[in-house]
């Protein structure tokens, strides 16, 4: 842990670190754009106010169309899941709480496979995104849908289970996993591309417009959550105690697995399910500031927006040909650590 | 004042609590005796929230427990249940500092809240255990941590003499003997400042020595209350413990009395 009084500093570095990683993944690519035209870009009009010479339009479109939408989508996704999982976490009172191991994200998954499976929208390539609102809405509803799930099946006269939340994890796992199938069956050839990319988890498949709309939203559930420390610190006691201080933990938990559910179902929606983000960034934030969540909320989302950010450039970067998953990489990453992190309860438990 | 009216209480079709009566006054500590599963831990949740009276009524000052608020009762009640389930790392001074919870953000200097954490460090001698990671204490020293997170609660600012409740479910456990002779002592020096204190306990001899009035419950009945002096003997503890005792009398001070609880006592066979 470092020192109480540098946990307000890290957090400044965090959201440093994030904006300046948004702004190298903007001028990085296939196709590099110099910070100066970048600038230009982004200040649009004002930018001739400044100084600035006119944008190339070929780059203003890649970055507005392309990259801005990407990398926006990989902060938000990355933020959210981060904080989702740190919320779940507290609330499940176990680290092990991650939103696509306990099948938040499946539970997602579920949501926006029955709106193209209803919709039969997922017969042609075009039509998957064609009713992108009514995807991230059901999408949300079923993530919070499983969440919930989840949280009554694995609680047992107020304590959680965590065989029986892993083990609920697997259950909505496996439902979604039959769902996505059933789509894969059905789906043309450019569909299946489609579905096994967003299966997979990619920032670059949603349009921009449902990526600019979604962004209030994001912005609106990461805030509502980010003020929901105090209420986390005081669960982290225990029901009871929580209730002897003043928090009745009923609708607190019920608050919280709304907003995080949305949070997740949301970035679902757009991206598809990445697994690990919330397991692995909450985890190193509490090595670093405690389990605190005046610091580690807003750490966790920070750090998770900036690892994101970095795992993109890399899915993007690291073959010349095509683009990795970012699903993939992240379980590279993930799945070691989180034997790890099971590795060290078990050391602690025995 | 804390007054329950008939008061019951069950689970499933087990009845943990039946027709409970009482009236307590704050100034006093009561000990609540009474053999496992006799329903004081039930007592305890019901008074402190956790649980709600299938039938009866409990009032705190005058007012029915459900009118009041839960956070303006925080702010006057502390409790503390008989198992905690913290799990994660949390430092000494966060746990007690979370104690302060019901008055805004932590550590505000309007409610004091430094002055209450440091007092309530101090007096569990916790000071130097300050930044250990609470996971890492002993038992005895865990269950320090969380009464200072209570007594942090209900603190009072110097000069304020308006009346706190403290609701404690077994606070002795994993306490060493000293340890469990200075909190008893606590605990009666509290009361005097127009504080209810009401705790469970297993050890007659403590309720002798410390304790001012004595609840007995068995078997989910209020089967004795009134002064230590006048319901505590040994017809009492054979009677709902099924020991035998001796009661000594202290020789200079007719008034204090302990027990002998006989090693070779065995419960009677009806």
């Amino acid at each position: 842990m470092i020192p109480k009084q540098y946990r307000a500093f890290l957090i400044l570095v965090l959201a440093l670190a994030a904006l300046a990683s948004g702004f190298l993944a903007l001028s990085i690519g296939s196709i590099a754009i110099a910070p100066s035209e970048l600038l230009s870009i982004c200040l649009g009009p004002l930018a001739s106010f400044f100084g600035l010479s006119e944008p190339d339009p070929g780059h203003s479109s890649i970055i507005l169309h392309l990259r801005l939408p990407r990398i926006l989508l990989a902060l938000l996704t990355g933020g959210g899941l981060a904080l989702a999982g740190a919320t779940l976490q507290g609330l499940f009172r176990n680290p092990l709480a991650d939103p696509a191991l306990i099948g938040v994200s499946s539970g997602g998954a579920v949501g926006a496979g029955l709106v193209l499976l209803l919709g039969s929208s997922f017969t042609t390539a075009s039509a998957f995104w064609s009713s992108p609102y009514s995807l991230m809405l059901m999408a949300m509803l079923g993530s919070i849908a499983s969440t919930y799930l989840v949280y009554r099946l694995s609680k047992t006269s107020g304590r959680i289970h965590v065989p029986t939340m892993l083990l609920c994890g697997i259950a909505v796992n496996a439902f979604g996993g039959a769902l996505v199938g059933v789509m894969l069956f059905c789906a043309d050839l450019d569909t299946l591309r489609e579905i096994t990319f967003w299966s997979m988890g990619s920032f670059s498949r949603a349009p921009h417009t449902a990526v600019f709309a979604a962004t209030p939203i994001f912005l609106l559930l990461l805030f509502l959550l980010l003020r929901q420390s105090k209420p986390l610190n005081v669960l982290l006691l225990g029901n009871a105690e929580a209730l002897h201080l003043g928090f009745d933990p009923h609708p607190i938990q019920r608050r919280l697995i709304l907003l995080s559910g949305a949070l997740v179902g949301l970035s679902v929606a757009l991206c598809g399910s990445i697994a690990f983000v919330g397991l692995v960034t909450p985890h190193l934030i509490r090595l670093l500031v405690g389990p605190n969540h005046r610091y580690l909320l807003p750490g966790s989302t920070l750090a998770g927006a900036l690892l994101m950010v970095l795992v993109d450039l890399l899915a993007n970067n690291l073959l010349t040909e095509a683009n990795i998953p970012i699903g993939i990489l992240t379980a590279f990453i993930g799945a070691p650590f989180f034997l790890y992190l099971l590795f060290r309860a078990r050391k602690l438990y025995d | 004042m804390i007054e329950a009216r008939q008061i019951s209480f069950s689970a499933g079709k087990q009845t943990l609590l039946e027709a409970v009566n009482f009236r307590l006054e704050p100034g006093r500590f009561y000990g609540l005796l009474g053999p496992n599963g006799s329903g004081k831990s039930t007592l305890l949740r019901l008074l402190s929230s956790e649980l709600k009276p299938r039938t009866g009524s409990l009032s705190f000052n005058e007012c029915e427990l459900q009118n009041w608020h839960l956070p303006d009762l925080a702010r006057i009640r502390g409790a503390l249940p008989q198992r905690a389930e913290l799990s994660f790392d949390y430092t000494v001074e966060e746990v007690v500092t979370l104690g302060r919870s019901p008055f805004g953000e932590a550590g505000n200097e309007i409610v004091n809240g430094p002055l209450a954490i440091e007092s309530a460090l101090e007096t569990f001698e916790l000071k130097s255990l300050r930044s250990r990671s609470y996971l890492k204490l002993s038992g005895g020293e865990q269950q320090r941590v969380q009464l200072a997170r209570v007594f942090a609660q209900v603190w009072r600012a110097p000069g304020d003499t308006s009346t706190r409740f403290l609701l404690l479910d077994e606070p002795t456990t994993g306490l060493d003997l000293s340890h469990q002779q200075s909190l008893l002592r606590l605990l009666r020096e509290t009361a005097r400042q127009n504080t209810l204190v009401l705790a469970a306990l297993h050890d007659p001899n403590q309720v002798a020595a410390h304790a001012d009035e004595l609840l007995v419950l068995c078997g989910g009945k209020l089967v004795a209350q009134g002064s230590v002096e006048s319901v505590l003997d040994a017809a009492l503890l054979e009677q709902y413990f099924c020991v035998k005792a001796e009661t000594l009398r202290d020789a200079k001070n007719g008034k204090s009395f302990s027990f002998h609880i006989r090693p070779d006592s065995e419960p009677e066979v009806d």
